[in-house]
């Protein structure tokens, strides 16, 4: 008798996800409010920008690398957050972290001049910290601790404050309204290597503390008695996946904005084709947030042309249906 | 398995900042059932977490082999001390496989696979609870009484040499609860492992049990083999209630028939004792 859960299902998955990746990355180059030629698509893979198909291309390489990182990255860090906090409803954008990040970015651009990339990330991290210990401490007033409700009450109640602190710090300043207004509804449109670079290291120490998660999330998922039960350090597993997540929020929102919905939706699916273990949920969740903002980028690029729409509004509309059906399927209870 | 030994030295421990237990001394008999009974808020549940590190002691400490278990790794505490908490939580849609299999998780490190052994561990556990034809159930699906023999078996698929078992029997109706005591006691003689756990119903603890320890304000009130522990005496001391105990002719053990204000036969009662204790 085998007690193990069907690898081939997953391993299924796992290479469907891949291909979907790959095949979105191919259209991601090839479509756009442009119509380029195929002649042109391949001298603009090449690097050549000789014509203004060609430059398009070569624009649309970045940009479906920035996608595809901050997908993986949202799509993760959603992940990880449901397993820490076992509740359906985490996603980095309820439970704040990324306004949090915004917030601190937007400051730093009112107040310190700030204009490089790395302070972008820089910012983005200890906002998305500050406000994720904010939320917890708020979160786990009172006797029974963080539930599931009180935690994501905190974290919508938070990210509303802090959104209107954002205004409240932009509307004055007419000089920078308008590059922090598009960069807050959530782009990958203006990508550039000058603007993944500095963000990739963040990613990747996120993506491995992530990852090295897995187990620890597989015992808290039981409970808490149940995982020190188990032989975990409860506090300090749920600190090391916390921080994993903070990165991963904080780099993505400093690259692209805030992107909700993405870490919301991506581990429901996720966990619907490859159960609950987090060693296999966390991979697939990263892959399956990649294709997911990949394609709310391309579906932008389709429906308003000639103009485009930013993906953060995209995955907005996909994500508030999504996010009142599970609402709806009363799935609020715990994990 | 080796029997181990489990003793808890002039604990100190506070919930909610009151002090519970207050300079608790207790052995647990090494390849017994022992049994923890007391009344509401006594200190019997958290004597279970701080024994199983759930809790940290404000003074004394809780000796596995001699050594403090606070000062045990973890991981390394989890392959010799199982724990099954009142409320687990099952992850919806989890199979009874997959649980039992998270058993093993203080057994393997990040880099080390599942092997033949986890396998065997699990087998051994779904049988032992006889589980094996639910394994690829989800949970969600099972009633309460298998799903808390899901949780042993978990606990099993641990395998370490003592399980402290915090109010196995709640919420299960009577059948189901002799089932799951019946079950632990078929673990305590076939794998000789140590079994302690608190209970609410006097009369399955004294019937289960091969040592019952009473507490009462924060302090072990009595300890012994169940005919020695639950007299009326003690159950008046620990409970507060008037009571007679008669002896069970299925299992000889003692039983006890709380009084009561009404509903008493006269004819039935030794009035003067009743009058006595009553004054």
């Amino acid at each position: 008798m085998s007690v193990r859960a069907p690898l081939p299902i997953r391993s299924l998955a796992l290479f469907s996800l891949l291909a979907a990746l790959a095949g979105l990355c191919a259209l991601s180059v090839t479509i756009g409010s442009r119509d380029v030629s195929w002649s042109e698509i391949v001298a603009g893979l090449a690097g050549h920008n000789d014509t203004i198909g060609e430059a398009a291309v070569a624009l649309r390489v970045p940009r479906t690398l920035l996608a595809v990182i901050a997908g993986s990255a949202l799509g993760l860090a959603g992940a990880v957050m449901q397993g820490v906090t076992r509740n359906p409803l985490a996603d980095p954008g309820i439970l704040g972290v990324n306004t949090g990040a915004a917030l601190a970015v937007v400051v730093g651009v009112a107040w310190f001049n700030i204009v490089s990339t790395e302070a972008y990330v820089w910012s983005a991290v200890a906002g998305a910290g500050c406000s994720a210990v904010l939320v917890y401490a708020l979160g786990s007033v009172g006797r029974d601790g963080a539930t599931p409700l009180k935690l994501a009450l905190a974290g919508t109640a938070t990210s509303i404050a802090l959104a209107s602190l954002i205004i409240a710090v932009v509307l004055p300043r007419n000089d920078i309204a308008g590059g922090i207004r598009s960069w807050q509804i959530g782009g990958v449109g203006g990508a550039s290597y000058d603007r993944i670079l500095p963000v990739l290291p963040f990613m990747a120490v996120g993506l491995a503390i992530s990852l090295l998660s897995a187990r620890q999330l597989n015992s808290l998922a039981l409970g808490d008695d149940m995982a020190a039960g188990l032989g975990e350090r409860v506090p300090v597993a749920r600190a090391f996946a916390a921080l994993g997540t903070i990165l991963l929020c904080g780099a993505a929102t400093a690259a692209c904005g805030p992107i909700g919905f993405v870490g919301l939706i991506v581990p429901h699916l996720c966990r619907l084709l490859v159960g609950l273990d987090h060693r296999w949920l966390l991979p697939i969740s990263a892959l399956g947030g990649a294709c997911l903002l990949l394609l709310a980028d391309i579906l932008g690029r389709i429906i308003a042309r000639p103009a485009e729409l930013d993906v953060g509004i995209v995955t907005a509309f996909v994500g508030a249906p999504f996010f009142i059906w599970i609402v709806r399927q009363q799935r609020i209870r715990q994990l | 398995m080796s029997a181990r030994s489990l003793a808890v030295e002039k604990l100190w421990a506070r919930y909610d900042e009151a002090d519970v237990l207050r300079d608790l001394d207790l052995v647990i008999p090494p390849g017994r059932i022992t049994v923890i009974v007391g009344a509401n808020a006594c200190g019997k549940s958290t004597l279970l977490r701080a024994m199983s590190r759930l809790l940290a002691p404000q003074r004394g400490q809780v000796l596995l082999d001699g050594k403090s278990i606070h000062r045990t790794p973890p991981r390394q505490l989890a392959q010799v001390l199982g724990l099954l908490p009142q409320s687990p939580i099952a992850p919806e849609g989890m199979t009874v496989a997959d649980l039992v299999s998270r058993g093993r998780h203080p057994h393997q490190n990040l880099f080390s696979r599942w092997t033949r052994k986890d396998d065997e561990a699990v087998e051994g556990a779904l049988a032992a609870t006889r589980i094996t034809e639910l394994a690829e159930r989800p949970i969600d699906e099972l009633s309460g009484g298998q799903r808390q023999r899901v949780w042993i078996a978990m606990a099993l698929a641990q395998q370490t040499g003592i399980l402290l078992l915090d109010e196995p029997t709640t919420f299960l109706d009577v059948r189901h609860q002799v089932e799951v005591l019946d079950l632990l006691v078929d673990l305590n003689h076939s794998r000789r492992t140590t079994i302690v756990m608190v209970l609410h119903d006097l009369n399955l603890a004294a019937r289960y049990a091969d040592h019952l320890v009473a507490v009462a304000d924060g302090r072990v009130h009595a300890a012994g083999r169940p005919q020695d522990v639950l007299t009326s005496d003690t159950i008046r001391q620990v409970f507060g209630v008037e009571s007679r105990v008669i002896t069970d002719p299925t299992s000889g053990r003692p039983i006890m028939i709380p009084l009561g204000r009404h509903r008493i036969l006269d004819a039935n009662v030794d009035k003067s004792a009743v009058e006595e204790t009553c004054p």
